[in-house]
C-alpha cells in the first residue's frame, strides 16, 4: 500500500502497542472507534465556534448600542470633526440642544438649561449616557444612507447629522426645579423627580438636582457629583415605598391577607435588634389596607418575616429588581435585591425597603407606573421620533411592553390602598383637585459619608386614562422629623397640579 | 468642540462614499466565499463517498481465511484485515473472531509495507504464526505474518491473505510471460473498467522496490509473489460494477501455494 | 478527485473579493504597493492551488482556505499599517515554501519513531530559551530576538507537540508525551503566556481522548486542569487581573479595560456591514495587528463578514477531521487530529477573548494576525496536515490501481 517513493522506509517493526510488559500505557477494544471519536471532537469544536457566533451576535444585538455611544468611542469623536450635530427637540417644539456656526447651543435661558442638563447631557460628554452621548448614531449621521452622502458629495455645505424629537416636555422639568426651591423644605436640596407617561413609557419629565449649565462648565470640575443624573444612576433605598411590592407579595402568596388583622405593638424585636415604628408611633390591630395606609413597619416586618425572603424577592424580581435593564433610551443602573443568605433582622427590614435594597428613582416611577397600569410595566422611552436634517422622517419609535410585573387583581387591590394612602394616609399632600390621585410616600434611611441620612420619598400616579402619568419624586437628606409625605409629595401634587392644568399638551 | 468645516478633501470624500457602497459588496462576496467553500467540501464529500464505494477494500490491507472456527464463525469465511487494530471476540474490535477461548480483545496487529502484519498478543493471551509462540516482543518482531501464514489464536486458526504492499504490476507482467505454464494464465487483462469522476491513471512509474522478493520459480519451495486478492465479501451484495467475474475455487488460475481454501 | 470544476467557483470569488478590495485601498492612497499587492496576492492564491497538485496529490480544498485566511490577514494590515503587510507578505511566501517543505517531510519521513526524541529535546531546549535571554512583553516572556527578528519559540514547538503527540499515542505509550507535555506547560508557566499553555493543555487532553477514548483518564486531566487553573488564579496576580477584566471591564476602563473596550467598541461601531474598508480607526485599538484583529475585520467588514470569517475556520476544521478520519494509520490521524485541534482552539481561544466570551489571553489568530513565527508555524501545521492529505491520496490512489489490475 506504501507508494515507493517513500526513501525512508519505516527502519523498523512497529512498537508493541501496550503488550509485554511495558509500563503506563493503555489498551484500547478497536482503532475504527478513534475514527468516530475524531468525528465527536469535530463536532465539538463545531459546538464552540457556534458558541462565539451566537455569543458574539446576541452581545452586538444587546449591548451594541451602548459599547457604540461610549463617550469614548474615538469613531464618534473623529465623526464630530465632519459632520454637524443635529438639533434635539421637545415634545411641544422647543427646541434644547442645535449646533450654531460649529458650537453647541441649548437654551437660552440658564434655568431651563439646568433643568434638562442630565438628561440632554452636555457636548463634552461628563453626563454620561445623556440624549448628547446616547443618541450619537443619529445625532451625528451615522444612520445615513448611502445616497444622502452621495448627495452631500455634490454640495459644498457640510454634512449634518439627524435631529431627534424628545417626548420630554422642558417645561414642566423647569417648573420641577421650581416646585423644589419654592419649598423651604426642598429648597436647595438635591433631589430627582421623573414623570411618565404609564401607558406608554413616554417619559415626560425627568430632573435631577444639583444641576449644572451646560454652557458654562468651567466652574465644575470633571468627575464632580453634579455631573451625576440621580433619576438613573443612583441607587436609593426604596424605604416605605418598597411596601407596594410587600403589599403585592403578600396579596399574591398569604391567603385572606385582605380581612385578617394584624396586630402591631409598637415595636419588634427580632434577633435582639429592635425594629421601631416612624416616630416610634403604635398602633393596635390594624388591616393590611390600614398598615399600608399608616406605613406601619411593624406589619411589614412580620409579613417579610412571615413571607420569607425567597418569596419577597421572586417578587421584587417580577418587578424587575436584580434584573439587567437595557432600555433603548435609558441606560438604567440595575436595581438591588440582595440574594445570598441573610439574617431575620434583615428579612424583616426588607419588608419595608431597607437593608441593601437599592433602586433608581425611575424604576420607582416604572413600579408605580406597573400598578397604574394593572400590572403591566411599560418599556421607558424618550425618542419620539428622528428626521432626517431635510425633515423626513427617519425613525419613528412606538411603546414596548418591558415585563408584566404582577396580576391585574393585585393591582386592582394596591390600587385602592395607594389612593387611601392620598385620601386618608401619609400623602395626602400629593392630593389634586379634579384628579383621582394614588401613591405611597416614604422615607428611606441610608448612611452617607459616614453620616445617616434621611430621604423623603413619593411614587404615586394619577388614575385616569386621559391623563395616565406616573410620578416619583426623591428628595435627599431631609431634615429630622420630616418625611417623605411632607417633602416629596408636595411637589408630586405641584407635578399632577402641572399637567391638570396644561391637559392639552400632554393629551395628545 | 472642533468648528464642523469642510476639512475633507473632495477625493477623500468621494473615497468614503464608495467604500461605504463597496461594504454591501463585501459582505456579499464574504457570505458567497463561504458557500462556495461549503459547497465545494459537500461536493467533495459526496464525490469521495462514490469512490468508496466503488472500493470495498479500500483501508483493508487483506483478508483472514477461517481455517478452523466456531458456529458464529465458519471455515471459509473471511474477514476482511485493516491497517491496524485490535483482534478479539467483542464486535467493537478492528477483526471480530468469535471463537472459544479468544480473549476479548486478543491482539493487535500493525501492518507494514514489505514485511508484514506484525502480531502482538495481549497480556494473558496466547498466539501463535505459522507455529512459532509469539511470547515476547521481540519474537513478535522476528515473526510477522506473510501471505499465506497461518494465525492460531485459541481454537481458532486463520490464514493470512495480503493483497496490499506489492507491486502487482510485476505479477501480471510474470503471468504474462508466454513460459509461464497452462493454467498459471492470469485475469484477463483487458476490459479495464473506466471510473467516470477518477482522473485517468498517470503515475510515474514506480521504481523497483526494495522488497520485492525474487521472481517466483515454479516448483521451488518459495512463497509464491503476492496477487490480487480473491476474496469475496461474504453473501456479496450486488457485484460492484468494476468487478471481473470471479472465478470459482475450482476453475481458480491460482496454482501455485496451498490457499485451497478459496 | 478534487477536479478543476469544484475548486474554480471558491478561486474566482476569492480572487474578485482581493483585487477589488486591494484597489479600493490603492483608490485612498494611490500608491503603487497596492496595485501590487490586487495582482499579487490573488496570484499567489492561482499559482499555489494550481501548482502544488502538479508536485503531489494535495487537497486544494485546505490550501484554498489557507490561503483566504492569510490574504485576509495581509489585507487588513495593509488597511492598518501597509508596513506590517509587507512583512507579513514575506512571511507568507516564506511560510509557503516552509509548508512544501513539510508536505515533503511528511511524505518521506514515515513513523518519526526515532526523529521525535531530537525533536522533542529541542523543542524543550527552545522553549527554555526565552526565560534566559527573552524579553517581557505585555506580562508574558516568551519571544527573543535573533538578529533583529523576533522569534516565539512556543510557536515552533508546536508542531513538535502534535508529532510527538500523535507518535507516542499512536503507540499507545504514556510516559513520553506525558513529560514532554508537561514540560512544555511547565515553561509556558513560568513565562506567563497562559494562552499557549491553555492551548497546549486542552490539545493534549482532546488527542489523548480521541485516541484512548478513555474518559475517566480524561476526566482526570480535566480536573487537574481545572485544578491548575484554580491555584493559578490564587496564585499568580496577573491571573486574577485577567480574569477581573473579563468580568467587568467597564469598572478600570482607563487602564486594565482599556484593551477590551476598544475592542467592543469597535465591533459594536462596525454593526452588520462594517465602517467601510479603510474608514473608521480601527488603529485606535489596541495591538490591532495582532490579538485584536478580528475586531478590526469586525469593524471594517461587519458582524456578517465576521461569521463569515469564523464559518472559514469551521470549513478547515471540517477538512481537517475528514482528512484525520480517512487515515490509516492511527499516527497520521492522530497528527492531522492534532493539527486540527490545536489551530481550531487557537482560534477560538482569541476571537473568544476578543467578543469577551472568555479572558483575553495573548495568542494569535492563525494565519491571519500579524507575526511571522506565528504565520510561518501555522501554514507548517498546514503543510503537515496536507503531507497527510497527501498520503491518504495515494493511498486511495494504490487501492484504485489494485482493484482496477485484476
Amino acid at each position: 500500500m506504501r507508494p515507493s517513493h517513500c526513501v525512508f522506509r519505516s527502519q523498523s517493526v512497529p512498537a508493541a502497542p501496550c503488550s509485554f510488559s511495558r509500563p503506563l500505557c493503555w489498551e484500547v477494544l478497536s482503532i475504527k472507534q478513534q475514527r468516530f471519536r475524531f468525528k465527536l471532537l469535530a463536532f465539538v469544536l463545531f459546538g464552540l465556534f457556534a458558541l462565539l457566533a451566537v455569543y458574539g451576535v446576541y452581545s452586538i444585538n444587546t449591548y451594541g448600542n451602548r459599547w457604540f455611544a461610549y463617550a469614548r468611542n474615538p469613531r464618534v469623536r473623529a465623526q464630530k470633526q465632519n459632520v454637524t450635530a443635529g438639533s434635539i427637540y421637545d415634545r411641544n417644539g422647543i427646541l434644547l440642544a442645535s449646533t450654531v456656526d460649529g458650537k453647541r447651543v441649548y437654551q437660552p435661558d440658564e434655568a431651563s438649561r439646568r433643568a434638562v442638563v442630565h438628561i440632554i447631557g452636555d457636548s463634552e460628554g461628563q453626563v454620561s449616557n445623556g440624549v448628547e452621548g446616547f443618541q450619537t448614531a443619529y445625532l451625528y449621521g451615522f444612520k445615513s444612507s448611502l445616497l444622502e452622502r452621495l448627495g452631500y458629495l455634490f454640495s459644498d455645505t457640510p454634512r449634518r447629522g439627524d435631529d431627534v424629537h424628545l417626548s420630554l416636555d422642558s417645561v414642566l422639568c423647569t417648573e420641577i426645579t421650581g416646585y423644589f426651591a419654592a419649598n423651604p423644605l426642598t429648597r436647595g436640596k438635591n433631589g430627582a423627580a421623573v414623570v411618565l407617561n404609564y401607558k406608554t413609557g413616554e417619559v415626560i419629565a425627568s430632573v435631577s438636582l444639583s444641576a449644572f449649565d451646560p454652557m458654562n462648565m468651567g466652574s465644575v470640575p470633571a468627575g464632580s457629583e453634579v455631573y451625576w443624573n440621580r433619576v438613573t444612576q443612583s441607587l436609593y433605598p426604596p424605604g416605605s415605598t418598597f411596601k407596594v411590592i410587600t403589599t403585592a407579595a403578600a396579596l399574591e402568596n398569604i391567603p385572606n391577607i385582605t380581612t385578617m388583622n394584624i396586630t402591631c405593638n409598637g415595636g419588634l424585636d427580632v434577633d435582639g435588634q429592635a425594629i421601631r415604628d416612624y416616630g416610634n408611633a403604635t398602633h393596635t390591630s390594624l388591616t393590611l389596607k390600614q398598615a399600608f395606609t399608616k406605613s406601619c413597619n411593624n406589619i411589614y416586618a412580620l409579613l417579610a418575616l412571615d413571607m420569607g425572603d425567597a418569596t419577597l424577592r421572586k417578587t421584587a424580581e417580577s418587578f424587575g429588581f436584580n434584573a439587567n435593564f437595557l432600555f433603548r433610551d435609558f441606560v438604567v443602573e440595575n436595581s438591588v435585591y440582595p440574594t445570598g443568605t441573610r439574617s431575620r433582622f434583615e428579612v424583616a427590614m426588607s419588608g419595608f425597603g431597607q437593608s441593601s435594597i437599592g433602586a433608581t428613582p425611575m424604576h420607582l416611577c416604572l413600579v408605580a407606573a406597573a400598578i397604574a397600569n394593572d400590572g403591566v410595566m411599560m418599556e421607558p422611552t424618550l425618542l419620539t421620533k428622528t428626521t432626517t436634517p431635510t425633515g423626513a422622517i427617519r425613525d419613528t419609535f412606538g411603546p414596548k411592553v418591558y415585563r408584566t410585573a404582577l396580576s391585574p387583581q393585585t393591582a386592582g387591590t394596591l390600587q385602592q390602598y395607594m389612593r387611601a394612602v392620598v385620601t386618608g394616609g401619609t400623602g395626602t399632600r400629593a392630593s389634586v383637585d379634579g384628579l383621582i390621585i394614588c401613591g405611597k410616600t416614604g422615607s428611606a434611611e441610608s448612611s452617607r459619608k459616614g453620616r445617616d441620612v434621611t430621604h423623603g420619598l413619593f411614587i404615586g400616579y394619577i388614575d385616569s386614562d386621559e391623563l395616565p402619568y406616573a410620578v416619583c419624586v426623591v428628595v435627599e437628606d431631609i431634615v429630622d422629623g420630616e418625611g417623605g409625605g411632607s417633602t416629596a409629595a408636595p411637589i408630586a401634587g405641584e407635578i399632577f397640579k402641572y399637567i391638570r392644568d396644561h391637559k392639552e399638551s400632554f393629551t395628545h | 468642540m472642533i468648528p464642523a468645516k469642510e476639512v475633507i478633501p473632495t477625493d477623500a470624500k468621494i473615497y468614503e462614499v464608495l467604500s461605504l457602497a463597496m461594504r454591501y459588496f463585501f459582505a456579499f462576496m464574504g457570505v458567497l466565499i463561504v458557500g462556495r467553500a461549503f459547497s465545494w467540501l459537500r461536493k467533495d464529500r459526496r464525490l469521495k463517498h462514490r469512490r468508496l464505494k466503488q472500493l470495498p477494500d479500500a483501508g483493508t490491507i487483506g483478508i483472514l481465511t477461517v481455517e478452523q472456527g466456531s458456529k458464529q464463525l465458519k471455515p471459509g469465511e473471511a474477514i476482511p484485515v485493516p491497517h491496524e487494530g485490535v483482534l478479539g471476540y467483542l464486535r467493537t474490535c478492528d477483526v471480530v473472531v468469535p471463537v472459544d477461548d479468544v480473549a476479548n480483545a486478543h491482539l493487535d496487529f500493525t501492518f507494514v509495507d514489505g514485511k508484514g502484519l506484525f502480531i502482538y498478543p495481549r497480556r494473558g493471551c496466547e498466539a501463535s504464526v505459522d507455529g512459532v509462540a509469539l511470547t515476547s516482543r521481540r519474537v513478535s518482531q522476528q515473526y510477522p505474518m506473510q501471505h499465506g501464514s497461518t494465525l492460531e489464536i485459541g481454537q481458532a486458526v486463520l490464514r493470512l491473505g495480503v493483497f496490499a504492499g506489492l507491486d502487482v504490476k510485476e505479477a501480471i507482467h510474470y503471468c504474462e510471460m508466454p513460459e509461464a505454464p497452462a493454467g498459471e494464465a492470469c485475469i484477463p487483462p483487458d476490459a479495464p473498467p473506466v471510473y467516470p469522476p477518477y482522473p485517468p491513471q498517470e503515475y510515474p512509474p514506480y521504481p523497483q522496490p526494495p522488497y520485492v522478493q525474487p521472481p517466483y520459480q515454479q516448483g521451488s519451495d518459495q512463497q509464491p509473489p503476492y496477487r490480487q486478492s480473491p476474496y469475496q465479501p461474504l453473501n456479496p451484495p450486488a457485484q460492484p460494477p468494476y468487478a471481473p467475474p470471479m472465478n470459482e475455487p475450482d476453475g481458480s488460475p491460482w496454482q501455485g501455494g496451498d490457499d485451497h481454501a478459496y | 478527485m478534487r477536479t478543476k470544476d469544484l475548486g474554480k467557483p471558491l478561486s474566482r470569488a476569492v480572487t474578485v473579493f482581493f483585487c477589488s478590495a486591494f484597489l479600493l485601498l490603492f483608490l485612498r492612497d494611490f500608491k503603487w504597493q497596492g496595485l501590487a499587492l490586487a495582482v499579487a496576492v490573488p496570484m499567489l492564491n492561482v499559482l499555489t492551488t494550481n501548482l502544488l497538485p502538479k508536485l503531489f496529490p494535495s487537497d486544494k480544498l485546505l490550501l484554498s482556505l489557507t490561503n483566504f485566511l492569510c490574504a485576509l490577514g495581509i489585507l487588513v494590515l495593509y488597511d492598518t499599517n501597509p508596513s506590517y503587510a509587507y512583512a507579513q507578505a514575506v512571511y507568507y511566501f516564506i511560510g509557503l515554501v516552509a509548508m512544501v517543505i513539510c508536505i515533503y517531510i511528511i511524505r518521506l519521513i514515515r513513523s518519526f519513531r526515532f526523529l521525535v526524541w531530537p525533536m522533542m529535546l529541542a523543542a524543550l531546549a527552545l522553549l527554555v530559551l526565552p526565560l534566559l535571554i527573552g524579553k517581557e512583553t505585555f506580562g508574558a516572556k516568551n519571544w527573543f530576538y535573533v538578529g533583529s527578528v523576533s522569534v516565539q519559540p512556543s510557536e515552533v514547538v508546536k508542531l513538535v507537540l502534535v508529532i510527538a503527540l500523535a507518535r507516542f499515542m499512536a503507540d499507545r505509550r504514556m510516559f513520553p508525551w506525558l513529560f514532554f507535555s508537561a514540560g512544555c506547560l511547565g515553561i509556558l508557566m513560568l513565562q506567563k503566556d497562559l494562552g499557549t499553555a491553555l492551548l497546549y493543555f486542552f490539545t493534549t487532553i482532546l488527542l489523548f481522548y480521541a485516541s484512548s477514548g478513555n474518559l475517566a483518564l480524561t476526566g482526570i486531566g480535566l480536573a487537574a486542569g481545572a485544578g491548575a487553573a484554580v491555584a493559578g488564579y490564587h496564585m499568580f496576580a496577573h491571573v486574577k487581573r485577567r480574569v477581573a477584566i473579563w468580568q467587568n471591564p467597564w469598572s478600570d476602563y482607563d487602564n486594565a479595560g482599556y484593551q477590551i473596550i476598544h475592542s467592543l467598541m469597535a465591533i459594536a461601531s462596525g454593526g452588520l456591514f462594517g465602517v467601510g474598508l479603510g474608514l473608521g480607526s480601527p488603529k485606535t485599538i489596541p495591538v490591532y495587528h495582532t490579538d485584536f484583529i478580528f475586531s478590526v475585520i469586525c469593524e471594517q467588514f461587519g458582524l456578517i463578514f465576521g461569521c463569515c470569517v469564523l464559518l472559514m475556520y469551521v470549513a478547515l476544521i471540517w477538512r481537517g477531521a475528514a482528512i484525520a478520519m480517512a487515515t490509516r494509520t492511527s499516527f497520521h490521524g492522530l497528527l492531522a487530529m492534532g493539527i486540527t485541534i490545536l489551530l481550531g482552539l487557537q482560534t477560538f481561544v482569541i476571537i473568544g477573548g476578543v467578543l469577551k466570551l472568555i479572558p483575553l489571553t495573548g495568542v494569535t489568530m492563525p494565519f491571519v494576525s500579524y507575526g511571522g513565527t506565528s504565520l510561518v508555524s501555522s501554514l507548517c501545521l498546514i503543510g503537515l496536515l496536507q503531507g497527510v492529505a497527501s498520503l491518504n491520496e495515494d493511498n486511495l490512489k494504490e487501492d484504485l490501481r489494485l482493484a482496477t489490475m485484476e
